[in-house]
C-alpha cells in the first residue's frame, strides 16, 4: 500500500512538503517521517501535526489524500516514483523534478514544474502564473519532461523554457512562451498577449492567433515532418492520454524577430 | 623431329583445398572464410513512399563496394515499415561499414548530404542502437546557414534543416559499433557462366532475408575477387589468379579443368554471428539449386589464416 498522508485539518500556515518524496523516505519509518519538519513559521510543525500516516513508502509512491492550497513545494525534486495529490497544492509543485509522475487531482498555484528537467507533471484543475518558469535567480525554466494541465494556466507560461512539453488544454495567459529557448508549448483553447516575446527558438502550438506581435512573421502553411515524429514520440510516452498533436498543414509564424527570430508559432489549419 | 612438349610445358599447379562434402552434386570445399573487424553504423531513411526512399537509399550506397577503393562499404539492409519509423514514413534501413570510425565519419557526411539530403522527401535517423555514435549531423545540418534549429525527444536530438520542398530533418547521431565484420565470403565456381550468375542471384535474394548484413557489390555479387597487392606500385589490390579460369594453367591456381567461371558473395555484417547465419542461407540456396544449374563446387576466400580476426568455415555452415 502508498505512503498516504491524510490531512488531520486545514493547514493554518504555508506548509513545505518538499522532504516529502519517494527517494527521500525510502527506507525511513514511519515514525521518523512523523518528525520531519514541514512548517515554514518560528513554530515548527511536523508531518505528524498535519497529516495521518498510514502505508508505507516502499513500492514507491505516496499519496497525499486531500489538498490545500496552503501546500507549496509538493514533489519538489521529485526524481523517481509516484506522488498523487487528491486535491489543491500551493507554490512550486514539483519544481526542478527531474524524474517520476506527480498528479495533483486539483489546482496548482505558481511557478508549477519551475526549471523541471524530466517526468510527467499533471494537474487536473487550474496552474497559476508563471507554469515551469525559472524561479527569481534561476537561469532556465523547463529543461524536458512533460508538463498536462487539464484547465487553464496563467501569465508567463514556459518563460525560458529550453525543452520538454508543456500542455494546456484551457486557456493560457499573457506573454507565454517569453524568452523561450527551445521545447513546446501548446494550447488546445488559446494564449492572451505577447505569446512568444523574445523567444529565441521552440514551439509554440495554438489552434487561434489573432494579434501575433509584430515581430513574428506569417511564414505561410506547411506540413511539417518533426510534428509527425513529436507525436509519435509522445504517443509512445503516454499513449492515449494525450491528445493527437496536430500533423496535417499549419500556419507558420517565424520569430521572435526582435530576438534571434528561430522560434515558430504553429497554429493548425482546419 | 618431333618436339617433346613435356620439356617445356609447366607442371600444374592446383592448389586446390580437401573437399568437405558433396550434396545434390555439388562440392564444398573444406576451407574458410577470412574476414576482418570493421567499423559500421545504419540509418534509416525514409520519404513520402517506398520508392523515393529506396532511391535516397541506392543513390546513398552508390560507389560503396570495397573499402579498398570507395572509402566505405554500404548497402540496403532491409526495407523498413511506415509504422516502425520515427515519422511513420516508409523506409529504408542502409549500413555503412569502414576501417575505423575516423574513416566512416566522413563518409557519412558526405554521403548523407550529397545524397540523402538531396533527395525529394527525405529524412534521415539512426538505425542503430548503440552507446557508440557518429556525427550523423555534423555536416549536412550547416546546409541550413544558420535556419536549421534542433528538437531533443528523450535521448534523441533531431535537426530541421530548411530546403526547398519543406524540411530535412536529420538525427543529431548514428550508433556506431566497432565489433562489426566485414569480408564474409563464398566463391561459387560453375561450369556455365549463365547458369552460375542465376544461382548467386537466388542466392542473394535469400541471403537479403538475413538482418543486419549487407552484401556490398553490385547486386551483391562479385567478378573481380582480389588478393592483397599487385606487381604495381600504388595497387592495393589486383587479380586473384588462384580463382581466374583463363589463368588456371599458367598459375598456382585453385581451380580444376571444370571451372569456367568463379563468381564471389561477400558479406559485411554488423555481428559475426550475422555473416555466419547468411553465408549459411547463400550455401544452402547454392546446394539446392544443385549442379544442374551449373554450379559444382563452392569454396572461399582467405588468406592463410593469418590476417582475419574471423574464420568463417564452410563445413561448419553445412549444420
Amino acid at each position: 500500500m502508498a505512503l498516504t498522508l491524510t490531512p488531520k485539518a486545514d493547514a493554518t500556515e504555508r506548509l513545505d512538503l518538499s522532504p516529502l518524496t519517494p527517494s527521500k523516505l525510502q527506507g525511513t519509518a514511519t515514525a521518523d517521517i512523523a518528525n520531519l519538519t514541514i512548517g515554514c513559521g518560528l513554530h515548527p510543525v511536523m508531518v505528524g501535526d498535519v497529516f495521518a500516516i498510514s502505508g508505507d513508502i516502499s513500492d514507491g509512491e505516496i499519496v497525499i489524500a486531500g489538498g490545500s492550497n496552503r501546500y507549496d513545494n509538493v514533489g519538489a525534486k521529485l526524481n523517481a516514483g509516484t506522488i498523487r495529490v487528491d486535491g489543491d497544492v500551493g507554490h512550486f509543485a514539483g519544481t526542478e523534478m527531474s524524474g517520476g509522475n506527480l498528479l495533483i487531482e486539483g489546482n496548482a498555484r505558481h511557478h508549477l514544474g519551475s526549471s523541471m528537467s524530466d517526468g510527467l507533471l499533471t494537474v487536473k484543475g487550474n496552474v497559476g502564473d508563471r507554469l515551469g518558469a525559472p524561479r527569481p535567480g534561476v537561469r532556465d525554466g523547463i529543461a524536458g519532461g512533460i508538463v498536462i494541465v487539464e484547465g487553464t494556466a496563467g501569465h508567463d507560461c514556459g518563460e525560458r523554457q529550453r525543452r520538454g512539453l508543456v500542455l494546456i488544454k484551457g486557456q493560457v495567459g499573457d506573454y507565454s512562451g517569453g524568452r523561450m529557448l527551445g521545447g513546446t508549448i501548446w494550447s488546445l483553447t488559446g494564449f492572451g498577449r505577447g505569446l512568444g516575446v523574445q523567444m529565441r527558438r521552440g514551439t509554440i502550438i495554438t489552434p487561434k492567433l489573432e494579434a501575433p506581435l509584430s515581430t513574428f512573421l506569417d511564414c505561410g502553411i506547411h506540413t511539417l515532418g518533426i510534428l509527425d515524429i513529436m507525436s509519435r514520440h509522445y504517443a509512445s510516452i503516454l499513449g492515449d492520454t494525450l491528445p493527437a498533436l496536430p500533423t496535417g498543414p499549419v500556419r507558420r509564424f517565424a520569430g521572435d524577430m526582435a530576438s534571434i527570430g528561430r522560434g515558430e508559432i504553429l497554429v493548425p489549419i482546419g | 623431329m618431333s618436339l617433346d612438349l613435356t620439356d617445356i610445358m609447366t607442371e600444374p599447379k592446383s592448389h586446390r583445398p580437401e573437399t568437405a562434402a558433396t550434396i545434390n552434386g555439388v562440392t564444398i570445399d573444406d576451407t574458410f572464410a577470412e574476414a576482418f573487424g570493421m567499423s559500421a553504423t545504419g540509418l534509416i531513411i525514409t520519404a513520402d513512399s517506398q520508392r523515393w526512399a529506396r532511391q535516397a537509399a541506392i543513390t546513398m550506397t552508390g560507389f560503396g563496394t570495397s573499402v579498398i577503393g570507395c572509402g566505405a562499404e554500404c548497402g540496403i539492409d532491409h526495407d523498413v515499415p511506415a509504422d516502425e519509423t520515427p515519422d511513420g514514413r516508409p523506409g529504408v534501413r542502409v549500413l555503412l561499414f569502414g576501417f575505423s570510425p575516423d574513416a566512416l565519419e566522413p563518409q557519412l557526411k558526405n554521403r548523407v548530404g550529397q545524397c540523402v539530403l538531396t533527395s525529394p522527401g527525405s529524412a534521415c535517423f539512426n538505425g542503430l542502437a548503440s552507446e557508440q555514435t557518429l556525427a550523423l549531423s555534423a555536416g549536412p545540418r550547416f546546409f541550413g546557414d544558420g535556419w536549421q534549429t534542433a528538437r531533443k525527444l528523450g535521448d534523441r536530438r533531431f535537426w530541421r534543416v530548411p530546403v526547398m520542398d519543406g524540411e530535412f530533418i536529420i538525427e543529431d547521431t548514428s550508433g556506431l559499433t566497432t565489433d562489426a565484420v566485414g569480408g564474409g565470403n563464398l566463391l561459387i565456381i560453375g561450369t556455365d557462366r549463365v547458369g552460375l550468375l542465376e544461382t548467386c542471384e537466388r542466392a542473394v535474394e535469400a541471403m537479403s532475408s538475413v538482418k543486419d548484413c549487407i552484401m556490398p557489390f553490385p547486386g551483391g555479387i562479385v567478378r573481380s575477387g582480389s588478393k592483397v597487392g599487385s606487381k604495381y606500385a600504388g595497387a592495393m589490390a589486383s587479380t586473384n589468379e588462384a580463382f581466374s579460369p583463363t589463368l588456371r594453367g599458367a598459375s598456382q591456381t585453385q581451380l580444376d579443368d571444370k571451372s569456367v567461371a568463379v563468381l564471389e558473395i561477400v558479406i559485411d555484417g554488423l555481428t559475426a554471428s550475422a555473416v555466419a547465419e547468411t553465408m549459411k542461407v547463400g550455401l544452402k540456396t547454392i546446394i539446392d539449386e544443385g549442379a544442374e544449374r551449373g554450379v559444382y563446387r563452392v569454396s572461399a576466400g582467405n588468406y592463410g589464416g593469418n590476417l582475419g580476426q574471423h574464420h568463417f568455415h564452410l563445413k561448419e555452415l553445412l549444420n
